[in-house]
Order: C-alpha cells, then structure tokens, then sequence
C-alpha cells in the first residue's frame, strides 16, 4: 500500500486553503528550498560560502596591501592592535611599528612608536586596482590617511618578507574558491557526460566507462598530481599553471559525479513514468531531457556542492607540497607553503591562519551538500 | 471469551510531532485481545492502524511518541504497562520477541540480504533461548551453554522451519533470503516470529505483498499456529476479506480511533457505523452482479493535520446529521455485549446481507452527497472530447462476427537468466509462451494469474513495450489498416501510439514529479501535434472533468494529491491522446477499497462513454469479475483458460483457475474455509517439464500429465482449456 502521507492529501478541505494549495502549486524547486531552508546548519553553511564568495569578488576592496608588497622593515609583525579611543573622543589609530624581540624569550613582539598616530577610516584610499577587473579605483575598505596603508598597517600580521598577511589572505581566497569553481565546473562536464552515456546506453559502453573510472580511483592521488604537476613547464605564466593545475584536479573530481549521474539514470529509467513517456510517443531525446534529467539536476547540484571542498583541498596541498601555483600568485596553499617551517610554527603562529578560511569553506560547502541532498528529494 | 486478555490496550495515543503541526496518529485506541483469539484491525491507508501495532512493541519512528494510554500485557509474574517502561529496559527487550512476535508486510525488506535465513533465524533463537536461561543461571554460564548448544540451536531453526510449512528445511538454513520466493521468505519471518515461544503475535498486513494464492497458504498456517500454541492474534490489513477468513474480533479503524469494534460476525452481518457499511459495500465481491456499479464511500481520508471538527467520518458520510456530527465528537458507545461504535446516531441505518451482495437496500446511492469537501466532481459530458480525431464511429454495419480489434497469435517473449556479460546465460526464462487471443472491440478482456504467469509481459508486448521474440499481434488500426504490432518498425508505431495506451498500477512512480497535472496530461497533446498551449490547456480541463477532477488542479503537482486521485491523472493521460485500446495493468491494486470501488466506476463508465477496448490485467479474481466480459487465465507463461467470465468464474474447468478462485479470501466470517493446497512437489526447475506445467501442484494430476503437454482446446463455444481432464474434473464452485 502506498503508505506515504501525501502533503495535502484532501486538497479541498476548507480548514487551511491558503497553506494546502501554496503546498500543491510548489514545484519542484520550491519544496527544496523549503526544505532546505529548514536544515539550520546548511543554512548557516551557505551564508559563510556566500560572504566568502563576496569577499572573493571584491578582494582588493577588501584588503588594504598589494599582495606581493614587501618592506624588509616590516618583516614578522605579529597582529597589530587598532586602538578606537583617543582620549575620550572615538578615532581610530594605530602607531607605526618595528619589529622587535623580547630581550628574554626572543619571542618578535612589536614595538610601537608612539610619538605618533596614524588615524584608521573606513573607504580610505590606497593603491590602485580594477574593481570586479572593471572599475578602476583606489578606495578600500579601511586604510589609513596619510601614510600609505602598507606600511603602516598589518592587522594579521606580516610574513618574512614584510607582506601583510590579512591582505594576502583576502587574494588567497580569491584564487583558492576560483580554482575549486573551475575545478568543479569542468569535473560536472566529464562527469555528467559520462555517467549520462554510461547510464543511458549501458551494456559494453557503460562497462568501459565504469572500469575506467576504477582504474582512475585506484591511483592514489598525491603522486598522481605531483607526478602531472611537475610535467608542466617551469617556465610557463601563472594564469597558465592556474588552468593546467584546474584541469589537473578535475580529471579526477569527475569519477565520483559520473557515478552519481549514472546511478541516478539506472533508477529513473525504470520508473513508471518514463516508459509512460515512451508509451505515449516521446523520442528518446524528450525523454531524457524533459523527464529523466530534471529529476536529478538537484542531486547533480548537491554533489557538485560536495565536490568542490575536494577541489580547494586538492589545490590548498599541491600548492603546499610547492606543485600547485607558485608565487607571485597567491592562494591558500601558496601561503601555507610559507608556514611550512618550525620557525613559523612556533615564533610566528599568525602565518598559519590561512588554515581557518580552508577550514571554513570545506566545513561549509559540506554542510551546504547535506542539506541540499537531503532536501532534494522531498519524497524520500 | 471467559480467559483473561493477553493484551489490553487502554486509550492509547500516539502522536508524531513535525515542524507542521502534530499528527494524532493513534488518538485514544483501546481493546483487548485473548489467547487463541485473533483480533482483526481494519481501516484504510493512514487510519493509524500500523502505528498502533509499533506502539504496542515500542517501535514507533522518531518523530512519533506515545503520549497516553496503557498497553497491558500479561506476563508469567503478572501485569506490566508496556507504554510506562523505559525506551531501553530489559523488559521490553525480552517482550519484543520472547513474548510479542512480528510479523512485517515485506518480507523481503525484513531480512538482511547478506546473511543466509538459517544465520538470521538461529540468532533469534539463541538470543531468546539465552533470554529464557539467564533467568535462571547468570549470563555467562548461559553464553557458554549456548555455545556448546549449537547443534541444538540448529535443530530449533530447522524444527521451526518445519512447522511453517517450509520445505527441506535443512537445505533452506543455508539459502541466502533472496534465493526465496515471498511465500517462503514469509514462512521464515513467521518462523522467526515465533522463534522466542511468543504468546501474542503481531501480523502487520502479512500477506499483503502476496499472491493470493500465496496468501491463501499462508493464511491457513496462521491459523494451524493459533491452534497449536494457543496463541493471541493482531491481524492488521486493508483487506476486509481477510479479515472476515481470519477474525474473531473485529476493529475499524478511522482516522485514529477505533470506529466501531465487536465480533467479527456482527460487524460483518450488522455493522452499525456507517463507515463499516461503507467499507462492507465497496468491496467488490464474488457475489456482486458483473458491471453493476460499486456503491463508493466520496472522497479519500483527510490528511491528519486536517481532521475535521467534530466526528472525523462526517465529511464522507451519508448520514451526516448537520450541526450535531460536524460539531460534537462522538462517545463510545456500548451496542450490545462486547458491540461497540462511535457514531451519533441513534438508530443507525439497518445493514443487510442481500444476495446480490452488500447493501443498505438502497444501491442506486452512487454519486456524491453534495458535500463541499468531496473532491470528487461530478464527470462532464463527454461531449468536447474530439480533439483531432472523431469518436470511434459505431460499427457500420453490424456484421455478426466483426473483425476483432487486436488479434494477438503464438506470442512468445523469453528472457535470459543470470549474468550474460561473461559467457551464456544460465537458462531462458519463458516469461509468455505461446498465447493468443483475441480482443473484440468495446469490450473489457482480463489477463488473470499470480505473478510470474506471465501477464504482465504480455501486455507489455501488446505496448510494445517490450519486443516479443516471435508471434504476431495484429492490430486493427484507426485508418483501417491491420497493423503486426509485434514486427511494426519504430518509426511506423510512434503514429500507433496514441491509440493503444496504458493505466499503470503505481500511482505513486508513473507521474512525473516534476511536471504538473498540466504538463503531464498535456504531454501526449504535445508529443502528437497540438503545439497551442490554450488548446492543450483547453482540452485537459476536458479530461480532468471527464475523470472527476477539478480543472482548477492543473496547475499542481502530483504530491498534491492522493493514490486514488493520482490514478485518475494517470487516466486522464492515458485518454488524452484519444485511444481505443486501453491496457490497464492492475490499475486498483494499489489502492483502498472505497478508493478502487471509484476508479472501477470510472473505469466502466469512461468505457462506455468512450466506447473504449480494455485489457485488464489483474491477480485479483473479484475485480475481474467485477469488470470484464471475457477472461484468459495465464500460468507459466501459458494461457490455460479463456471464456466469458461470467461462466469461467462460475464454473472453472482448469484446476488452477479453481485454485485460484478458492484463494481468493470471501468478506464472510459465516463462508470460512480453509484452503488446504497441496504445495508445489518440487522444486522449481528451469528446463519445463515436459508435461502439463501445473502438473506438481494440481491434486488431479494423473500420470498422463506428467509426461504430456495438454493442448489449448475447445470444450464449449467460446470456452477453451488447458487441461486433459477438463470434461471431467469435478471442480469446487464457488
């Protein structure tokens, strides 16, 4: 019997008319958002993902530095304190800095000149970029009046070369989430053209596809990037690494949407209502356009969704193993790189901080990839 | 009565607790049930009546809790409220099991598919022979005896098997759950069930996933166990039948609460509430006049957020009175001796037993009763309903014999079994074998038989579905040309299409979620060349009302809806291209009773309306009669016998079509039989036998069946059987 209690299941009852036929009306995309709407963790999940993708977009808003800024002055500065008050009256300030050591421990510590007040705004001006690669501008987020920015202040910190770490940290994340949406996007191409053939037709064709993908799976991973990443030439452009290093991790992410896709057509194929389709005349095109694929787009979102933590892991340890981007360009694995020494560690711990935001986005694309599975299915 | 209940419910309530709102899904049940005694509980889909039993053994599903009521269980060292124990105590444990079996309605979900039958079975009797010792001896002198015991063990499992009828049961310890056929995997979960020596057992629509026949075994066992051990039965099932074979007490369930409870043979024979003569009447019975229409309950159970004001029944009543049954919700009410209902009136309408079947005396009562909430409109004329092609023009000229429409000869549709990647396959399957028949214009035509006669693939075939191996269906198609549907090129069907179209049997996977009432019915439109959005929106208004549904639920999508009402989209669709030819396979199967009582109406009278051909394929004997004109009974892949149905069904002469109409369970308590079928006397072998194919579990096989094949004959104008023995088997009328 079918056991299932249907949402509304005498959608003529006068008791609650408005919330029924809202129910009824609801397409597909409607029930999983309101489903999903009610997975608080996945909530919470996307909206870390979507400040760090408006963090990501307006990068150079966001910092204050040029990334690769150096000042052999400046090196080791641990984070810097930004005192509000002056006085009574509200002014934000910071005093310039030296970098010093604690006569005792040796520990850096900073020391501060306070002769004199470098005053701290909001939309201050600094150096000069293209705002979304179009607008050219020179207003940031904060920065200070007087003094250039960069030398004057470093909120995260500064690393051996007197770059300042939060600034670095905003451009990391830029490339670090552009590489894991183009990762993704090439790896849900192969991969939903793949499982789709191999689903579709089955037989010899779907067992070809389906070894391969075990024989792709079986390799283990590290070697297998570190063995095509150090096939690329040295001497190529960054943006040129950027995309090899992008189709590199892809060719692997793409196994597991391809079984996804593919096992999702097994099962819709032997639903009633495609062979309903057929029945009543529909070529086989409409039928997999019009009534298989839509049912799972969700589930290919979902994985997608899963897939790209994968993808910034991946890049995050090629670069930190010195494979991946190479500096000038910066990511997240380009400045864990930098912090791959016991000094760091232990004298300078700030430099680890590019964990935090990796930490971050996977634990939130994850949470985002449960929710919207689950909520995905709204009969299940 | 006289012995003390095992069981005694007291106003139970469960209730499941959702962001929505809460569902009283159990809201104040009681009742008792005594040793040797079985207590039967019906209702429809979503009364509650599967929560109850998981409530009792304290299984009920997060978010769900029972929130009142007492459930009273009788032990060795006295009485013990199962609803005021901890989740986790030990009690409950040894309870479930040792002293409350379960049986599930699949059995083949209830077993794990990676352990063999033998492996699950002796753990349920090791865990409840430990149970039983620990009481004694402390735990782990228990274990260690356990350990010594396991030949005894062994012995246990196979003395169980044994008892439920299960063959060789030594060999059957071994055998993985899916290398079981249903009827076995049955046997072993009641097996199970009864592993710990219960004294109560739960049987939650046991035989449901079944064939009849299958049912019909099982059925029978139920009721040799209840002599032997003595013990107290909750039979739960949708099937009324079932419960009239099986029952000694008899609870209706709606929405919840029991709506009237008593002997079985009173609610059978004088129901009081008028929800039990509504279900009492919908069945469509043995004894019902072929294609009179079914007296239906309006509109389907309410969603238990929406439970109305007042008694729950009022909205589908036809005895509503107005201002006392939508206000006040009705007490219990104590009828006589252990007869009890919950209805306000005072003299309930008076029941009887007509021979024609069920009826109040007033069976003309077949439309709605006006009530605001039914869902269920009134169908419109079919008069729009040309859209490019006019109605089947009625024959020209009445030719005694006209052309049948589809003539179907020699079909044959075989299926490899086992892996074919590596090597050859392991067999062939013969799913049809040979069969022909012919289906006449206008009429209604059932492919009858259990599953894995073969039915199915036939029609599947006729859809093409499926390509057959060789054989021919000839069709006679609108512009007059005779089509070989079984050889017609692919291009060539697509024009065929919309004039043979198919009812699915699960409401629920034959609609797309995706797309609205809308899309879905547009869909054939669309795929045949009505391109205009407003002429498709225009001619779906026109099917919706043509099957009884608002035009207004076009724009929404099928988890709006109910099974009942989601077959009737289905129909919709399977009209919408204008056929002639209509495969319905199972299309009511699925459904409720008062559910299938309405789409078998629809179902006639869109024939008659239409001038529709169908081909019903069904397992359900009573529905059959119920619809069709004509029968062809399948086994084995084999048409074994074919005729009207009226003196097929009256008067059967294959043995099996006999077996099959005395499998099917009579909703009369006074009409009890046992059923009694030799099992199957071996097992079931690949390569055919060369005799007939029911040789093994016919009772008047003779030495001639085995080693000869019967042919298909004609023993009376229009009648034709598979049987050497047709002329002079004396066969059980039913």
């Amino acid at each position: 019997m079918p056991d299932s209690a249907v949402m509304a299941d005498s959608p003529a009852t006068a008791d609650s008319p408005a919330t029924t036929d809202r129910i009824s009306v609801a397409g597909q995309r409607q029930l999983i958002w309101w489903r999903f709407r009610r997975h608080r963790l996945a909530m919470a999940g996307a909206i870390v993902i979507g400040l760090f993708y408006v963090l990501a977009l307006g990068a150079d808003f966001f910092a204050y530095a040029p990334p690769n800024h150096t000042d052999g002055g400046r090196t080791y500065i641990s984070p810097q304190r930004i005192h509000l008050l002056d006085g009574a009256a509200l002014s934000p300030h910071v005093y310039p800095l030296r970098p010093g050591r604690d006569p005792e421990t040796f520990e850096p510590t900073n020391v501060e000149d306070r002769s004199r007040k470098i005053p701290v705004r909001l939309f201050a001006h600094g150096y000069e970029y293209k705002l979304l690669g179009v607008l050219p501008t020179d207003i940031h987020l904060i920065g200070t009046t007087g003094t250039p920015a960069a030398g004057a202040l470093a909120l995260l910190g500064t690393d051996e070369e007197g770059r300042d770490v939060y600034s670095r940290l905003v451009l990391a994340t830029r490339t670090s989430l552009a590489i894991g949406l183009a990762g993704v996007t090439v790896s849900v191409l192969l991969g939903a053209l793949l499982g789709g053939i191999s689903g579709y037709y089955g037989g010899f064709i779907d067992s070809i596809i389906q070894r391969t993908i075990e024989i792709v799976r079986s390799v283990p991973t590290i070697p297998l990037w570190m063995g095509l990443a150090a096939a690329l030439p040295r001497d190529w452009s960054v943006t040129r690494t950027y995309l090899a290093i992008t189709v590199i991790i892809s060719l692997i992410g793409w196994t597991e949407l391809a079984r996804v896709v593919r096992g999702r057509f097994l099962q819709v194929r032997g639903e009633d209502f495609v062979l309903a389709a057929e029945l009543v005349g529909c070529r086989p095109r409409r039928v997999i356009f019009s009534h298989m694929m839509p049912l799972f787009t969700s589930h290919i979102i979902a994985a997608t969704t899963l897939a790209l933590p994968l993808m910034i892991v991946a890049e995050t340890s090629l670069s930190f193993l010195g494979l991946g981007l190479r500096p000038p360009a910066v990511s997240w694995g380009v400045m864990l790189q930098q912090a791959q020494n016991i000094q760091s560690v232990a004298l300078s711990p700030w430099m680890l901080l590019p964990v935090v935001p990796v930490v971050a986005a996977i634990l939130a694309f994850n949470f985002v990839g449960d929710g919207l599975r689950d909520a995905a299915d709204p009969y299940s | 009565m006289g012995a003390e209940p095992l069981l005694s419910v007291r106003d139970l309530k469960t209730y499941f607790f959702a962001d929505e709102g809460t569902t009283r899904a159990v809201d104040g049940v009681s009742f008792d049930v005594r040793p040797g005694r079985t207590l039967g509980i019906v209702g429809e889909t979503g009364c509650g009546k599967s929560v109850t039993a998981r409530s009792i053994l304290r299984i009920v599903d997060r978010p769900g809790r029972i929130v009142g009521g007492q459930i009273l269980l009788r032990r060795d060292d006295g009485v013990v409220d199962l609803a005021a124990l901890p989740a986790k105590s030990a009690t409950l444990r040894e309870v479930r099991g040792g002293e409350i079996g379960l049986v599930f309605q699949e059995p083949m979900t209830s077993f794990s598919p990676v352990h063999t039958v033998g492996d699950q079975l002796m753990e349920a009797v090791r865990l409840h022979a430990a149970k039983k010792t620990a009481k004694k001896t402390d735990r782990k002198t228990a274990r260690k005896t356990d350990k010594r015991d396991n030949a005894a063990v062994r012995a246990r499992a196979v003395e169980l098997l044994d008892m439920v009828g299960v063959p060789r049961p030594e060999e059957r310890l071994a055998a993985y759950p899916w290398q079981l056929s249903g009827g076995l995997l049955q046997r072993a979960m009641i097996a199970m069930a009864l592993a710990g020596d219960p004294r109560l057992l739960i049987a939650d629509e046991p035989t449901t996933a079944l064939d009849v026949i299958t049912q019909a075994q099982i059925l029978d066992l139920i009721r040799d166990l209840q002599e032997h051990n003595d013990l107290g039965i909750i039979l739960i099932t949708h099937d009324l039948g079932v419960v009239a074979q099986m029952a000694d007490d008899v609870a209706v369930m709606y929405l919840g609460r029991v709506a009237e409870q008593g002997r079985a043979e009173t609610i059978f024979s004088a129901p009081r509430h008028p929800y039990t003569q509504a279900l009492l009447e919908s069945i469509p019975s043995v004894h019902h006049e072929a294609r009179m229409k079914l007296p239906t309950i309006t509109g389907g159970i309410p969603h238990p957020f929406d439970r109305p004001a007042g008694c729950a029944f009022h909205t589908r009543c036809r005895h509503t009175v107005p201002g006392v049954c939508n206000e006040k919700e009705p007490d219990r009410r104590v009828l006589a001796g252990d007869h009890e209902s919950r209805c306000h009136l005072e003299q309930p309408p008076v029941f009887t037993l007509t021979p024609t079947g069920y009826g109040t005396g007033n069976g003309e009562r077949l439309a709605d009763n006006g009530s605001a909430r039914v869902t269920v409109v009134e169908p419109t004329a079919p008069a729009l309903l040309e859209v490019a092609e006019p109605a089947p023009e009625p024959a020209a000229e009445p030719a005694p014999e006209p052309e049948p429409l589809l003539r179907v000869r020699h079909l044959v549709k075989h299926y490899a079994l086992g892996e074919r990647r590596f090597g050859r396959p392991r067999g062939t399957l013969r799913a049809v074998d040979d069969v022909g028949f012919d289906l006449r214009e206008g009429e209604t035509l059932a492919l009858v038989g259990e599953s894995g006669s073969g039915k199915t693939t036939a029609s599947r075939c006729i859809l093409r579905a499926v390509t057959p191996e060789s054989g021919d269906i000839f069709f006679r198609a609108r512009s007059g040309d005779v089509v070989n549907l079984a050889t017609v090129r692919r291009k060539d069907l697509r024009a065929l299409r919309p004039e043979i179209q198919m009812v699915f049997q699960d409401p629920y996977s034959s609609l797309n979620p995706r797309m609205t009432v809308l899309d879905i019915i547009g869909e054939p439109l669309l795929v045949n060349g009505v391109r205009s959005r407003q002429q498709r929106v225009d001619r779906v208004e026109e099917l919706l009302g043509l099957v009884g549904l608002r035009p207004e639920y076009m724009r929404r999508f099928p988890h709006a809806f109910s099974g009942g009402q989601r077959q009737r989209i289905g129909i919709a669709r399977a009209l919408a291209s204008g056929p002639r030819v209509v495969v319905a396979d199972e299309p009511v199967s699925a459904l409720d009773v008062s559910v299938q009582a309405q789409t078998l109406n629809l179902l006639m009278d869109l024939q008659e309306r239409l001038g529709l051909t169908y081909l019903f394929v069904s397992h359900d004997l009573s529905v059959v009669r119920h619809i069709a004109e004509r029968i062809c009974v399948m086994y084995a892949g084999q048409l074994v016998e074919s005729g009207p149905a009226a003196s097929v069904l009256a008067a059967p002469r294959h043995p099996y079509t006999a077996t099959l109409l005395a499998a099917v369970p009579k909703p009369d308590p006074r009409a009890r039989a046992r059923f009694d079928i030799p099992r199957a006397k071996g097992p079931e072998q690949t390569p055919r036998p060369p005799g007939c194919q029911f040789e093994r579990r016919c009772p008047h096989a003779t030495t001639r069946c085995a080693a000869e094949a019967p042919a298909l004959r004609l023993i009376s104008p229009g009648r034709e059987v598979r049987c050497h023995h047709a002329e002079d088997l004396v066969l059980p009328v039913p």
